[in-house]
């Protein structure tokens, strides 16, 4: 009648209800089983079952369970304060009810009803609802009464009451439906043997054994024996302990997986105390303890002859347990599902002739699983071949952030399988849901936005899937990633690799540095030799400086090659003492003197370091030279420049104050367009303005940025100079500023008008002849005057900030201080000459002789002179 | 009888359980039956000890309820009695326990009278005679997180000690002070009693989400009425908001998020006294709000009892926008005002009571709960995230 999938939908829902009860979930559960047994519920109802049956250990829930029982999806409100759980959930629930109690507890539960409808009806005025709760405690008290009740009086009542028929007719589906259902508890239970257990085993071990106690069950389920194992089978949040001694006593034996921390833990020793109460002296097999580590025993233990599995490959093990648990369990062909954790190989590799070492220890390796958020980049390791996806820390090996939409509790697991002997399958991982709202994954390769949704299933996952755990695409999306063990042998021999290089760097580096005194010596020597007229000209101060500047660069190389990084030498920092093609022409020759016991990868990386360096010292090169050709423009090597760390850019932008009265906005505007393509190149910076209305009072001091800026434009017009306050304080002001040579003042004419003897009147006007704006024919073009005598008064200040501050670039500066030396030098040497011939002058007789004397005392006047302009320029 | 007689096992389960139950009982009142015992008292028949238990350990009717059912379900079988307790003294208590999912009462044939239903009409009654019912006594009195006794006395602690009324008490200080003044024998001085001047207005959010809070909120506020000892205590009902209807043009400052908190414009929401309080938990009779405010709130300290939206765990900004809104007119009235909350903390989050909580003293409704609510209706600051 009741189609399996709104059975599987309610068992959902019931599920879901669990799951929302968190820590006391399973007890919930039980309480709910108890609420379906009335055809309907009040908070009251359900506050005496909870306050009846789960008051008092073991099963104990508080006072919230309630609400949220009836606000949760497994109730509906019918009426004000009365709630019914659909038919549907209610069978499932009923049988849960019968499954997990004896009929006893169905029995005091109906008489609780009873005498509840009996004593405290909240519904003595519904007379149906009374009776439907009566003949549903009666029914499960005594199922054929109720018939016969139902029977009876459904002949005495009259035809007429559709709502009685009605009722009649929806009890007697009911009632049919749960003497079904008792009929099934009944037959379970005189079914049901006391006393059999119903696993064969159960495994008791410490989390961190889990891989052990895994394989152990793995191995016992392929030889056809069945086993509890404590962390798959036991729902969190239910009685830990109870849950766990009720497995204990029900399984045939445990198994008991032992190493030191089983040793020490808590719920061991509890689950030791269950397997001994029921077989203390170990005749019967009881407890059987498996050792998978080193560790001592004593006590109880000391006594137990146990199964050793301490250092025992895969197959030994398996003889070992199965054959220490029943003694002639033929070996079977067993597809490995769980790795043997002893080996972390799978079983084939055995016989595998190892060769090296090495390459034994790639093999081991397994596959690395992991997952990987693309928005944290955080990355999370699927370890023992499981991984646990959720919103509880405590149950999960990976919590998702709570403040994300629709992850439930325990979500997703993504394990794998290891790969079946006959190679069919591959090595896979896959991921399984059991969330209440699902996971969205996209499969690499299947288009951007191609999300499919996974819902209580199990999917296999290739590498590189993208995942949402939860209801909604908000949520974080973690990458599913595997590196192979292929993969990671690439990733390993690159690493080599990169290793090998390396140390050849450092051998290079280390020849470098022993040789490099001698190596300087020679190769400057030899280069220099090049060279005759710089070698000529050069003090023996500056030979100094260029074979230390060499040294200095050897030792950047040989840093360059121990880093493996070139771009330290994107730095130099060292003063060029000569020309570069002296640089040049002398690491050259380094190239050509490397020693025949580097090995080719040594060599080729030292080269390239030299070569890189070359590049370097001619990109620096180009770009003084270029900026000897201009000053002012915005070099393209500005970084490069930068970098060298005594040359600023633009040490100060170009401040521009404009003031103009209210009337002339129009023109105000129309320069602002203009201007805006100075502060574009980068010529002037910012600009303050200040608007001026007639007869503004507002304001009666002068405006910071005068005083700050650089340029003051004024604006002048009949409406300007009518301003009082324009005139007679920031006028005053500015032309002060400008007499001190702080700033320039340039005043803008826009429309004619008598400037008079005012101080303005013997400034020069923009735009050109003091021709007012309004007189141009076009006024773009009387803009573009104004423009130009803009630029031109900025780059003025620009060059002028940089002579004055002294912010020449240090090359420039260095080169341009040797050129005074020289200068100075011939200077020195043509004055000297000059006496010697003023006074052979002065002695000679000869005519002739004079006149030779007096030409040659004119020449060197004019170099002199020349010299001295030079100078002067320099300066 | 000078050796001490071994208690019957069930007494300890019996009285762990009334102590779960929040029964106000200690060692002290262990040892009493014991004594009691001793001096040779509840030895005679089940029922005998019964009353014992009841006279030494339940304090209300409902308690003494509460222990016969919970006797019943542990003592052993009336038939065996003597026996069971000669065992036991045999065993030196070592009994085996007794467990309430297997009472061995089961096999019993009801003894009791048959219960039967009256008809009424309609249908015609159902009879449970010849019917195996389950012998197991069960409980039919409320256990709520907090028991009347412990609502009377925390809420005993809201006090407002004025002396008003006819001058009946002396005023030593007073009367000393004028006979040395004047220097003669003069009259006494008196004084009016102390009176509590505390008054209360208690605000209960009824139906929807409340339902199953219903008979619980009733336990507290009945407490509060009868035990409070205040001067007055009103009590009114609303459903899920007190006042409904603000402006919500303050909204639109907050669009594009999806749970927004009112912070932003938190001084742009107007107070807002339009909307109806009911006089009646089933909220048949309105009342409007702006006259319980006028004649009971002035001055007064206020509890609001609702979930805030947590039961149900949604986030509607209507309602914390309402809720404000109605924070504020109250706050023109006065200034002593909590909110309790039926639902422990830890389902606050996330929803708007956790907002509304930024904004108003809220605190869940259990012991410590309550008694931080009276400090705070006491005076005491309360340090909140926001407020108003």
């Amino acid at each position: 009648m009741i189609s399996t999938m709104a059975i599987d939908q309610a068992q959902r829902r019931v599920h879901d209800f669990q799951q929302r009860c968190g820590e006391y979930g399973e007890a919930a559960l039980h309480l709910a089983y108890h609420a379906a047994l009335p055809v309907a519920l009040n908070a009251e109802l359900l506050h005496l079952l909870r306050i009846n049956f789960f008051l008092d250990p073991p099963e104990i829930l508080p006072y919230t369970v309630e609400f949220e029982f009836l606000l949760s999806s497994l109730c509906r409100e019918i009426d004000e304060g009365l709630y019914e759980i659909e038919p549907d959930i209610r069978d499932v629930l009923l049988a849960g009810l019968s499954q997990t109690y004896p009929a006893q507890r169905t029995r005091d539960i109906a008489t609780l009803l009873w005498q509840y409808v009996d004593h405290h009806s909240p519904w003595s005025d519904r007379m149906e609802l009374e009776r439907a709760q009566q003949l549903t405690a009666l029914n499960f008290l005594n199922p054929e009464k109720a018939q016969q009740w139902l029977v009876t009086v459904e002949t005495e009542v009259s035809q007429g009451q559709v709502a009685a028929r009605e009722w009649f007719i929806a009890m007697r589906q009911d009632i049919e439906n749960q003497a079904q259902h008792l009929k099934d508890t009944n037959t379970k239970e005189s079914q049901e043997p006391s006393e059999l257990p119903t696993k064969d085993f159960f495994i008791s071990y410490n989390r961190h054994d889990r891989q052990w106690a895994e394989w152990i069950a793995w191995t016992l389920e392929a030889a056809g024996y069945s086993a509890v194992l404590q962390a798959w089978n036991f729902r969190a949040g239910g009685n830990f302990v109870l849950d766990m001694r009720k497995a204990a006593s029900e399984a045939a034996s445990t198994i008991a997986v032992l190493s030191e921390t089983y040793l020490n833990s808590e719920f061991t020793q509890l689950e030791w105390a269950a397997a001994f109460a029921q077989a203390p002296t170990g005749n019967k097999r009881k407890m059987i303890p498996v050792r998978v580590k080193e560790c001592q025993f004593a006590g109880l233990l000391a006594s137990i002859t146990y199964i050793d599995l301490v250092g025992v490959p895969e197959r030994e093990a398996r003889r070992r347990l199965l054959e220490a648990l029943k003694g002639q369990v033929p070996e079977q062909q067993i597809l490995g599902q769980v790795p043997f954790p002893g080996m972390a190989e799978p079983s084939m590799l055995e016989e595998v002739e190892q060769t090296s070492e090495q390459s034994r220890q790639l093999e081991q390796q397994e596959p690395v699983a992991s997952l990987r958020s693309l928005t944290t980049s955080e990355i999370w390791q699927i370890q023992g071949n499981l991984i646990r996806v959720g919103r509880d820390q405590s149950e999960n090996d990976l919590a998702l952030r709570d403040d994300q939409g629709g992850i439930s509790r325990k979500h997703a697991v993504i394990f794998r399988r290891l790969p079946q002997p006959d190679g069919n399958v591959e090595t896979a991982y896959f991921l399984e849901d059991f969330s209440r709202f699902g996971t969205w994954i996209l499969e690499p390769g299947s288009g951007l936005n191609n999300w499919r949704k996974v819902h209580r299933e199990e999917v296999p996952l290739s590498p590189g899937t993208q995942l949402k755990f939860g209801s909604t695409h908000h949520n974080e999306t973690l990458e599913f990633l595997v590196a192979e063990p292929g993969a990671i042998r690439e990733q390993v021999e690159t690493l080599q690799q990169f290793q090998g290089s390396l140390e050849n760097g450092r051998e290079a580096a280390a020849w470098l540095d022993e040789s490099r005194t001698k190596l300087v010596e020679t190769v400057g020597r030899l280069a220099l030799d090049q060279f005759p007229d710089i070698k000529e000209a050069a003090s023996p101060e500056q030979v100094d400086d260029y074979y230390f500047s060499i040294k200095q660069f050897l030792e950047q190389i040989s840093h360059c090659l121990i880093w493996g990084r070139y771009d330290i030498l994107d730095e130099p920092e060292i003063p060029l003492v000569f020309e570069n093609k002296v640089y040049e022409t002398a690491f050259r020759k380094i190239k050509k003197r490397l020693p025949e016991y580097l090995n080719e990868d040594s060599k080729e990386q030292l080269i390239n370091c030299i070569d890189y360096l070359v590049k370097v010292l001619e990109r620096v090169d180009k770009s003084i030279e270029k900026e000897d050709q201009n000053e002012t423009s915005p070099s393209s090597e500005a970084g490069l420049r930068g970098s060298q760390g005594t040359i600023q850019n633009n040490p100060q932008p170009i401040q521009v104050f404009i003031s103009y009265a209210y009337k002339d906005e129009v023109f105000y505007s129309q320069l602002v367009k203009h201007l805006n393509v100075l502060r574009r190149e980068s010529v002037i910076s910012i600009w303050h303005d200040r608007c001026i209305q007639a007869g503004d009072e507002w304001a009666k001091q002068i405006s910071t940025y005068l005083e700050s800026a650089d340029i003051i434009l004024l604006l002048i017009s009949a409406d300007f100079v009518a301003s009082s306050y324009c005139w007679d304080v920031e006028v005053t002001r500015a032309i002060e500023r400008h007499d001190a040579g702080e700033a320039r003042l340039v005043p803008i004419l826009l429309r004619p008008v008598d400037l008079g003897d005012s101080p303005l009147s013997r400034l020069q006007l923009l735009p050109r002849d003091g021709k007012a704006i309004t007189g141009w024919g076009n006024r773009d073009e009387a803009f573009l005057d104004v423009i130009q005598g803009i630029r031109q008064a900025a780059e003025q200040i620009m060059a002028r900030s940089q002579l004055a501050s002294n912010q020449l670039p240090s090359e420039q500066r260095r080169r341009l201080k040797k050129r005074e030396v020289e200068l100075q030098k011939q200077l020195s040497l043509l004055n000297r000459q000059l006496q010697h011939l003023r006074r052979d002058y002065a002695i000679e007789t000869n005519a002739a002789m004079r006149l030779q004397f007096q030409k040659r005392i004119e020449v060197i006047d004019l170099e002199i002179e020349q010299l001295e302009s030079s100078l002067e320029s320099l300066e | 009888m000078s050796v001490t007689p071994m208690l019957p096992p069930f007494l300890w389960q019996l009285f762990e359980r009334l102590r779960r139950r929040g029964f106000a009982i200690g060692p002290t009142d262990y040892e009493a039956l014991r004594q009691a015992l001793r001096a040779g008292f509840g030895w005679t028949s089940r029922e005998a000890l019964r009353d014992l238990c009841n006279a030494l350990w339940a304090k209300s009717r409902r308690e003494q309820e509460t222990l016969t059912a919970l006797f019943e379900q542990l003592a052993p079988d009336p038939d065996d009695w003597q026996y069971s307790l000669e065992a036991d003294d045999a065993l030196e208590g070592d009994a085996p326990s007794v467990t309430p999912e297997s009472p061995d009462l089961e096999a019993k044939a009801p003894n009791k009278t048959v219960p039967k239903t009256e008809s009424q009409g309609g249908l015609p009654s159902i009879s449970l005679a010849d019917v195996k019912v389950s012998e197991r006594p069960f409980v039919f009195v409320p256990q709520f997180p907090l028991t009347y006794r412990e609502v009377a006395q925390t809420w005993r602690r809201l006090r407002r000690p004025v002396r008003t009324g006819a001058l009946v008490e002396l005023d030593i200080e007073s009367t000393i002070a004028r006979r040395s003044r004047l220097g003669v024998a003069t009259t006494v001085v008196l004084q009016p009693r102390r009176r509590n001047m505390a008054r209360l207005l208690l605000l209960v959010d009824r139906q929807g989400s409340m339902d199953p809070f219903h008979r619980f909120c009733d336990e507290v506020c009945t407490a509060i009425q009868q035990a409070g000892r205040l001067e007055e205590t009103a009590l009114y009902y609303f459903h899920n908001v007190p006042a409904e209807g603000a402006d919500d043009q303050v909204l639109e400052a907050l669009t594009g998020q999806l749970f927004p908190a009112l912070d932003p414009v938190l001084p742009q929401i107007q107070p807002l006294m339009d909307g109806c309080l009911y006089a009646d938990p089933a909220l048949l009779s309105p009342v409007p709000l702006i006259d319980v405010l006028q004649s009971y709130a002035a001055g007064a300290a206020v509890v609001l009892l609702s979930d805030a939206g947590a039961a149900r765990n949604r986030y509607r900004i209507s309602r914390l926008l309402d809720t404000i809104a109605f924070m504020k007119a109250l706050r023109t009235y006065t200034s002593h005002y909590v909110w309790l909350n039926p639902l422990p903390r830890r389902y606050w989050l996330h929803n708007t009571a956790a907002q509304i909580a930024r904004h108003v003293p809220m605190f869940p409704l259990e012991r410590e709960g309550i008694q931080q609510a009276v400090n705070v209706l006491r005076g005491q600051q309360r340090i909140i995230e926001k407020p108003l």
